[in-house]
This record gives structure tokens, C-alpha cells and sequence, in this order.
């Protein structure tokens, strides 16, 4: 059964269409990344999942029950990251592990100290005159305290410096070796993802999806230069993912290979030659992938 | 579950404001401006005459039992014991009335009105037990409150107003007294009237745990009882003292039974009042002397009586008339056929606030079937069927408009309730 | 469990109730002052003849003292929740969403009852003082509707700020205005002697009513 089931989702703002027909499955014990540019949905998809939206169509299901009627016993396996690591910024960090502690059975007190101590705070120091990326500590910390089944993740990233996203990783990843867990986490920082996804969903403007391992895409996914003399530049299709002529060197990002695309190219735009293939980083090929803007 | 009942629960309160707020906006918005019929009986043409008025404005009448109209001087004229500084004013006084003369002083020697209305009736408005009880000879021209106050209860308590506490010596005298005069305590009642601008002081009148009847009063600082004959079988329910400088008459005793007494300052000898159809409960009741009559006018808020009496209150003539003001208004009407009941939260009888209710009757079927036919339309509008609403048209039934008024500010919630 | 949405309470709210305790002591002591004052400047039996038969009430400074802190509670403690969608990391919580929300307001509604208490003590005593204890007696009667506008205000204010969307809190606040001012209108003492066990009862309607906006909460688009 997979942790996260979502069926021919559809999704609307007033008359704004945010997604129609959206499927996707988080399979149990993967880490799954949703990826997509800012205000393609990722926010509103999670609160969907967690049942504080009502869809306008289709179904998601966590953990096999439907999620705007999650049962206690089922919110208590997941670990919730609110966007923006919202927490009670009126408690103080002694305060704030003492209220979350008597709901959950499995609670991990040392884990959340011994993130927590490392801000060098003292227990009395109060959520909200931390800083953000404090709090995010804080909040993280009580996750994985809560050690969930499932965790789901908004925006992780935010706020965190290099070496405390890198510490959060190191947590991650001793979390993750104990089996059995599920992550499905967004994020801003793409290559952090490198070591950590199994999976990622690019959610495309339009509510598009693309689910794939993230190894393929990484094999995939290629970066071409490009040349174009007195014609037309090409234009995004079947074949082409993304064309970027903003830069001085114009490149074109496609899922085929050389001999595919060469053939497509002459066929479609003859005038175009097409140069050397780049390497990419993760993050380049994000950005190759969904576009700049 | 607990969703639906938070629902209903924030239905029927909706309701229920509704069902207080409407009517009494309704009365704001369309406010009654005709007050009483003033009913009178004329010494001149031994007839009853009354005026009212009738419509927007100053649109007043003034009439005879017969119908004959008047205009306001020649009414007044008709009854000049009580416009007698008019009389005065148009030189008609000395009147000459069944063969007599009236000047000024003769009339005004004669004059008493006494009043009793439902609000002054044990019940009727809360009251805390504790009266002052004048010096009823105080030795100079105006009366003054005590610096004690007297707490009628297990005994004849006096409470020191300067210090607040109980004063044993007044106390003990005053229950001594009364026990030596008969008096059972607990004091069931105590009747009175509270005040110093009135011509002197007649004290109070206690009713004792066996229901008899005692005249307490406060004379040079002494206690002064007398024990009031009653006719048998006569319970006390009020006295209303009128301390009139006329001094033949110190009030009225109403019994349980609802009968009606003149009490004579001498001897406390109790006249019966035959006043056909008086209602003590809902009744205001005048009893206006002039040197020929008495005569009592009674009223609720639909009828008006009168009867007039001889000096000895025999009856000679008696009229009764519905008022103006019960003439159904067109916006009452509408209105009791557009909501199903309202909440009275004031009653023209009593101090105590009410939330009593009050149904609307059979017309009131005309809204409740436009509130359910608005109800049927706005499900539609809805894309809900009927039948998924049963419990909402079935509201909309029993409280009409209000139901329908809170449906639509809470209407139901849409996926299953859990 | 409840000690821990207890203490979560209590952390919201401690510097309001506490400030709000001040104010209902400093409000009792001006009371307390005021009437001395009008005994000093006026002869005692004057005063009683007032009470007793004018039906003139000497404590009226303190008739909206309930509903105002029954609304600052209410702010202090569904504020912050408010702020930035917080409720729904209540809402996560592996706890019965409906059980959740009554604690928390089982728990405003005790804190404001613990100074509506104060009041009503505070106002027998002070009365009391120049009065015959039937005067006291009748004093905290006729403060009763005062004392439940601030359960009224209390719950009226909770369901405006749980509610999600913004037509639905201003028909609350309608609630909410259109019974507290159900009871404010006294012209002497005790005259709500005969309805206040029919006001409380419809009171008590907010309690279950309190869910409502919780759920739905959950269930907006």
C-alpha cells in the first residue's frame, strides 16, 4: 500500500485552476521529493493531504484512510512540517517539547534535546525571539521526537544554513535506517536532494505531473547548446522539454537522446545546429526542466 | 455527530435572539403611539364620555356613550370636577350641578384618585423585604425617612441604616408589640407605601403567618398596632394604602379570590367593590372621587370598564368599551401571519423581564408556507434535494420565517458530518 | 494529554487573565470607593430609600467588566492560534478535534469564571458593607445576566476567531451583540430573576455551537 495515494485530484481557487485530474503515489518507505516552482501548488497539495482543504474533486488518501477524515491513531503516525515551520512561538523550548510529548507514544526526548542543545540556548529561551532558522531547528527537532511513519515535510529548507541542512540530513538519514519510513518532503534547495531523494514529482504549471526515480532523470534528462543562425529558435514539444535562449549560449533540455534529437531537429528546425551536451547539476537540470519563470 | 449538534444547537439559539429581537424591532419600527381610552362619567350629562385617539397625529375624539361628538372644550365642560382650573379659567365656576353649587374648594375638597395596577401586586415586581417606617408624627410639616429600616421576618427587625446593623432595642419593642397584640410571626406580607411626599403617614399593614391582618405604625417612636377586622373567610393578597389628605378612605384590599375592598381610614371598615369583569392580574384600576361620584374605570389592554357609584358606592351606571388601541394594526396583522410566535421579553404588567411566548395562531400558517416555499426555492438555487433536507424544512415548519432566516445564515454543512 | 492543552492554554492566556484579575480587583476597590463616597456625602437612609424603593443600582461600573474580559480571553486565547493558520497544528494532533476545541474553551470559560466568581463575591461583600445582606443578595441577582455576558462574549468572540470565513464571523458576532444585549436591559434589581435559568439555558448552546467553526475549518475549499 503506498503511504501517500492521490487520485484525479482536481483543485481550484475561485475560478483559478491550480490542478485537474492530478494522480500520484507515494510508495512506503521511499523519501519522495515534490519539486515545482513557486505557485504550482505545493503548499496547497500538502494541506490537501493533511485534510485542511476540502478538494474541489478526486481523493487523496494518507496511510490508507481518506484524509479529510483522518483517524488520531493516523495523525499520530505522521510527522507534519507546516510551511514556514510554524510552531506556538509563545512557548519556550522546554514548553514546547512538554506539550507535544503526552500525545505521541513513541516520543523521543534525547533526539529533540540533543538537536535543540545545539542552538546553545537555554530552555527557557522563548520560540518566538528565535531566529528563523532556530526555530526551524526547534521544530525539526520535534518531528523526528514525535519519530512518525511518515513524514511530511513543507519546505524544509527554509531558513537553514549550509551546515545545519546538513546536519538535518545526517538526522534524516539515521532516521531513514531504521525502516520502515516514508518522507515526502518540498523543497527550495534542489541539491540537497542528490543524496537524500529516491523519488521525485515535478509538479509543472497546470498541474502536470512527472514522477520518476531520481537516478533516471538525472541519467535522462540532457542539456544541449545550441546554435540558430537566421531562423527560428525551437520551440518546447513532444520531444523538446525546455528552451533557454536568455542565456549568451542557447540550450535546449530534453528527456532523448543525441541521434533522436538531432533527426526531430532537422525534420522541425532545420535551421538549427545542435552543439555540445553539458553536464548538469541537480539543480540545473531543475531549472532546465521547469523553466526559469 | 458533534458537528450536526453544534449546528442545531447554533440554529435554536439563532432562533430564539430571532424570535426576541424581530417583534421588538417590529415595535421600533412601527411604534404604538395610541395610548389608553380616557374613559369618564359626566355629572353634567350623566352619560359616559370618553377620548382617544384614533390615528397619526392629533387625531383625537372626544365622545359620548351615544356617539354624539364633542369638540375638546365642550368635552372638557362635560366633565368639570376634573377640569375644574379650566372651569375656573373660563368663569364657569361656581358649577351648578344636580341642584348644588361647586366652587372651587368644595371641588377640591372632594377630589381623590386611587390607583391600582398589576405592577404594584406581590409578584408582579421583585422587591427587597425591607421598608422604613416613618415617624408618623413627626412634629413638623414634612415627613422624614427613619435612620433605621424595618425588616419584616422572623421577628420585627430594625436595621441601623448609619452603623448597617440591627438595632435590638427597636427591635424588641416592635416584636414584643405586635406579639402582645396577637401577631404570629413569620411576617407573610408587609403593605406600604414608601415614601415621604404624601400628606402624612399611615405606616404599614402586615400580614401575619395565619393571614391575619395588622396596622403597624410608628407613633412618637412608639409602636402603634391595631388588629384590622376581616369579614370570614377573607385572605389577604394586597393592600394599597393612599394616604389622601381627604382622609376617609386609607385604601384598597384586594382578597385571593379577587374581590375588591375600600378600606375607611375609621375602623377599617371595608366597603366591596362590585366591579363586573375586573381582573386584578391584568387590570389597571382607577377610582376617581368628585363631590357627586366615584367612579372606577378598569382596563387591560383590550377593554375598558366603568362604573359609577354614589357617594356610598352604590353602583348607578356602568359602560364598557373595546379601546382604540385594540383595533388590530395592519403591520400586526402581517406580522402575525408572517412569524410563527414571539418572545415577550417586556409585559406591560410586571417588572420581572419574560421570554414568555407567544403564538401567533392559525394565520401564522401564511408565513410559515412562504418561509418553506422561500426555504424549497433556495434549496434549488442549492442544487440540494428536499429529501436531504428534511430536518431543515421540518424547522422551517415549526418557526417559520426564523427558521428560514437562520437556515440561511448557517446553512447545512456540505459532505458527510462526522 | 489535558495537562498538556491545559498548560498550552494557560501560556496563552496567563498575562491577560492576570492583567484582567487587576482589573476586576482595581474595578471592586472603585466600586468599594465609590459607594463609601456616597455614604459620606449622603444621609444612609437616603441612600437605602434609593435602593430599596427608587430601585437605583450603586453598582453598575462593573456591568460590562465580565463581557469585555470574557472578549479579551477569548482573543488571547484563539488569537495566537489564529495567526498564520496555527489551528491546524492543533488540528494534527492525534486528539478528537471536537474534544480538543471543548477543552480549550471548558478551560477559558473556568478562568473567566474564576473572576466572574471574584466579582460576585467581591460585589456581595462590598455591598454588604453599607447594606443589609438581602441588598448584597439582591446585588449579585441583578449582576447575574452581567456575569453570563461574559460567557456570552467569551464564546461569541472564540466562534468569530475559529471561523474561517469571514461572512459566517460577522453572523457570530451578530449572535454574540444581539444576546448580550439581551442583557443589559435592567431599569432595577433582580428583574431577570425569572429568565436567567432560560438565558443560561440558551447560553449554554454556544458550548456544542463552539465546534462549528473547527470543523468547519477542516472542511473549507
Amino acid at each position: 500500500m503506498p503511504a501517500i495515494e492521490v487520485d484525479q485530484l482536481s483543485h481550484r481557487y475561485g475560478n483559478q485552476i491550480i490542478y485537474q485530474d492530478l494522480s500520484l503515489r507515494v510508495p512506503e518507505g521511499r523519501v519522495v521529493a515534490l519539486l515545482g516552482k513557486n505557485g504550482v501548488g505545493k503548499t496547497t497539495l500538502i494541506r490537501l493531504l493533511m485534510g485542511f482543504l476540502h478538494p474541489s474533486g478526486g481523493r487523496c488518501r494518507v496511510l490508507g484512510e481518506d484524509s479529510h477524515a483522518l483517524s488520531s491513531k493516523t495523525r499520530a503516525r505522521i510527522g507534519l512540517l507546516f510551511e514556514g515551520h510554524l510552531s506556538y512561538d509563545f512557548m519556550t523550548i522546554a514548553q514546547i517539547e512538554r506539550f507535544y510529548r503526552p500525545f505521541y507514544r513513541h516520543w523521543r526526548h534525547d533526539i529533540y534535546y540533543d538537536l535543540v542543545d545545539r542552538l546553545e540556548l537555554p530552555h527557557s529561551h522563548k520560540i518566538a525571539n528565535m531566529s528563523c532558522g532556530q526555530r526551524s531547528q526547534v521544530v525539526l527537532g520535534l518531528i523526528f521526537a514525535q519519530d512518525p511513519e511518515l513524514m511530511i515535510l513543507d519546505d524544509y529548507s527554509m531558513g537553514l544554513d549550509a551546515g545545519y541542512r546538513r546536519l538535518f540530513l545526517d538526522y534524516l538519514e539515521r532516521y531513514l535506517s531504521r525502516g520502515g519510513k516514508t518522507v515526502f518532503l518540498t523543497s527550495h534547495v534542489v541539491q540537497d536532494m542528490e543524496s537524500l531523494v529516491d523519488e521525485v514529482i515535478f509538479l509543472l504549471r497546470g498541474g502536470a505531473v512527472l514522477q520518476l526515480p531520481l537516478a533516471d532523470f538525472q541519467r535522462d534528462f540532457r542539456c544541449f547548446d545550441f546554435a540558430y543562425s537566421d531562423a527560428t529558435p525551437p520551440a518546447a514539444d513532444a520531444l523538446i522539454s525546455t528552451v533557454d535562449t536568455l542565456g549568451s549560449q542557447p540550450r535546449l533540455y530534453t528527456f532523448a537522446e543525441r541521434d533522436a534529437l538531432e533527426a526531430h531537429l532537422a525534420a522541425h528546425w532545420p535551421g538549427v545546429t545542435l552543439g555540445q551536451q553539458q553536464a548538469m547539476t541537480l539543480e540545473d537540470a531543475f531549472i532546465g526542466l521547469t523553466g526559469k519563470y | 455527530m458533534t458537528a450536526r449538534l453544534a449546528r442545531w444547537s447554533m440554529l435554536a439559539l439563532i432562533i430564539f435572539l430571532l424570535a426576541v429581537w424581530l417583534p421588538m424591532a417590529k415595535d421600533l419600527l412601527f411604534a404604538y403611539r395610541f395610548g389608553k381610552t380616557q374613559l369618564f362619567y359626566s355629572p353634567v350629562i350623566e352619560r359616559f364620555v370618553y377620548t382617544e385617539l384614533l390615528g397619526e397625529g392629533h387625531q383625537f375624539i372626544y365622545r359620548d356613550q351615544d356617539g354624539v361628538d364633542y369638540s375638546r372644550e365642550e368635552f372638557e365642560a362635560l366633565i368639570p370636577f376634573i377640569y375644574y382650573k379650566n372651569m375656573e379659567l373660563w368663569g364657569r365656576l361656581p358649577l351648578l350641578l344636580a341642584g348644588q353649587a361647586f366652587d372651587k374648594a368644595s371641588i377640591v375638597a372632594e377630589r381623590q384618585v386611587m390607583e391600582l395596577k398589576p405592577q404594584e401586586l406581590p409578584g408582579y415586581a421583585p422587591r427587597i423585604q425591607l421598608f422604613p417606617l416613618l415617624e408618623s408624627n413627626p412634629g413638623r410639616s414634612r415627613l422624614r425617612f427613619p435612620e433605621d429600616i424595618m425588616r419584616p421576618a422572623e421577628q420585627l427587625e430594625f436595621i441601623n441604616s448609619d452603623a448597617n446593623q440591627l438595632d435590638p432595642e427597636l427591635t424588641k419593642t416592635f416584636t414584643q408589640a405586635l406579639t402582645d397584640r396577637g401577631f404570629q410571626f413569620p411576617v407573610r406580607a408587609t403593605f406600604g407605601r414608601v415614601s415621604i411626599l404624601k400628606p402624612f403617614d399611615a405606616g404599614y399593614f402586615l400580614l401575619d403567618s395565619v393571614g391575619a391582618l395588622f396596622h403597624l405604625k410608628r407613633l412618637d417612636g412608639a409602636p402603634q398596632i391595631a388588629s384590622v377586622p376581616l369579614p370570614e373567610g377573607l385572605a389577604v393578597r394586597h393592600v394599597k394604602i393612599t394616604e389622601n389628605k381627604r382622609r376617609e378612605v386609607l385604601g384598597l384590599l384586594l382578597s385571593e379570590d379577587g374581590r375588591l375592598f375600600l378600606m375607611a381610614e375609621r375602623g377599617y371598615a371595608l366597603t366591596p367593590l362590585n366591579l363586573p369583569g375586573y381582573q386584578a392580574n391584568d387590570m389597571a384600576l382607577k377610582i376617581l372621587f368628585n363631590p357627586l361620584y366615584r367612579t372606577a374605570i378598569y382596563s387591560d389592554q383590550k377593554d375598558i370598564h366603568a362604573v359609577v357609584m354614589d357617594r356610598d358606592l352604590r353602583p348607578i351606571d356602568r359602560y364598557s368599551r373595546r379601546m382604540a388601541m385594540a383595533n388590530p394594526r395592519l403591520i400586526d396583522q402581517v406580522w402575525e401571519m408572517l412569524v410563527p410566535f414571539s418572545l415577550e421579553l417586556r409585559d406591560p404588567d410586571s417588572r420581572y423581564l419574560g421570554l414568555g411566548p407567544r403564538f401567533h395562531g392559525l394565520s401564522a400558517g401564511v408565513g410559515v408556507a412562504l418561509a418553506l416555499i422561500l426555504a424549497l426555492w433556495v434549496l434549488r438555487l442549492r442544487g440540494i434535494r428536499p429529501t436531504r433536507a428534511r430536518m431543515d424544512l421540518l424547522l422551517v415548519v415549526l418557526g417559520g420565517l426564523y427558521a428560514l432566516l437562520a437556515l440561511l445564515l448557517i446553512p447545512p454543512e456540505r459532505g458527510p458530518e462526522s | 494529554m489535558l495537562h498538556a492543552i491545559m498548560l498550552k492554554e494557560w501560556l496563552k492566556i496567563r498575562w491577560v487573565w492576570t492583567a484582567a484579575l487587576l482589573v476586576h480587583l482595581a474595578m471592586l476597590v472603585y466600586l468599594l470607593l465609590a459607594l463609601r463616597h456616597q455614604f459620606q456625602i449622603e444621609h444612609s437612609e437616603m441612600i437605602w430609600y434609593w435602593a430599596f424603593e427608587l430601585r437605583r443600582l450603586l453598582y453598575t461600573q462593573i456591568q460590562f467588566l465580565p463581557a469585555l474580559t470574557g472578549a479579551l480571553l477569548a482573543v488571547a486565547q484563539f488569537g495566537p492560534e489564529m495567526l498564520g493558520g496555527r489551528l491546524r497544528l492543533s488540528l494534527h494532533l492525534p486528539l478528537r478535534g471536537d474534544l480538543m476545541v471543548w477543552s480549550w474553551v471548558c478551560f477559558g470559560a473556568l478562568m473567566g469564571a474564576l473572576l466572574a466568581l471574584l466579582d460576585a463575591a467581591g460585589l456581595y461583600w462590598i455591598v454588604s458593607l453599607w447594606f443589609p445582606h438581602e441588598a448584597a443578595i439582591s446585588a449579585v441577582l441583578t449582576a447575574l445576566p452581567w456575569l453570563l455576558g461574559g460567557w456570552v462574549a467569551y464564546f461569541a468572540v472564540t466562534l468569530a476567531l475559529l471561523e474561517p470565513a469571514r461572512a459566517r464571523r460577522l453572523v457570530y458576532v451578530g449572535v454574540g451583540v444581539a444576546f448580550l444585549a439581551l442583557l443589559y436591559q435592567q431599569r432595577g434589581y433582580q428583574e431577570y430573576d425569572r429568565i436567567m435559568p432560560g438565558l443560561v439555558g440558551a447560553a449554554l448552546l454556544l458550548l456544542p455551537a463552539v465546534i462549528l467553526p473547527a470543523h468547519r475549518y477542516r472542511r473549507r475549499s
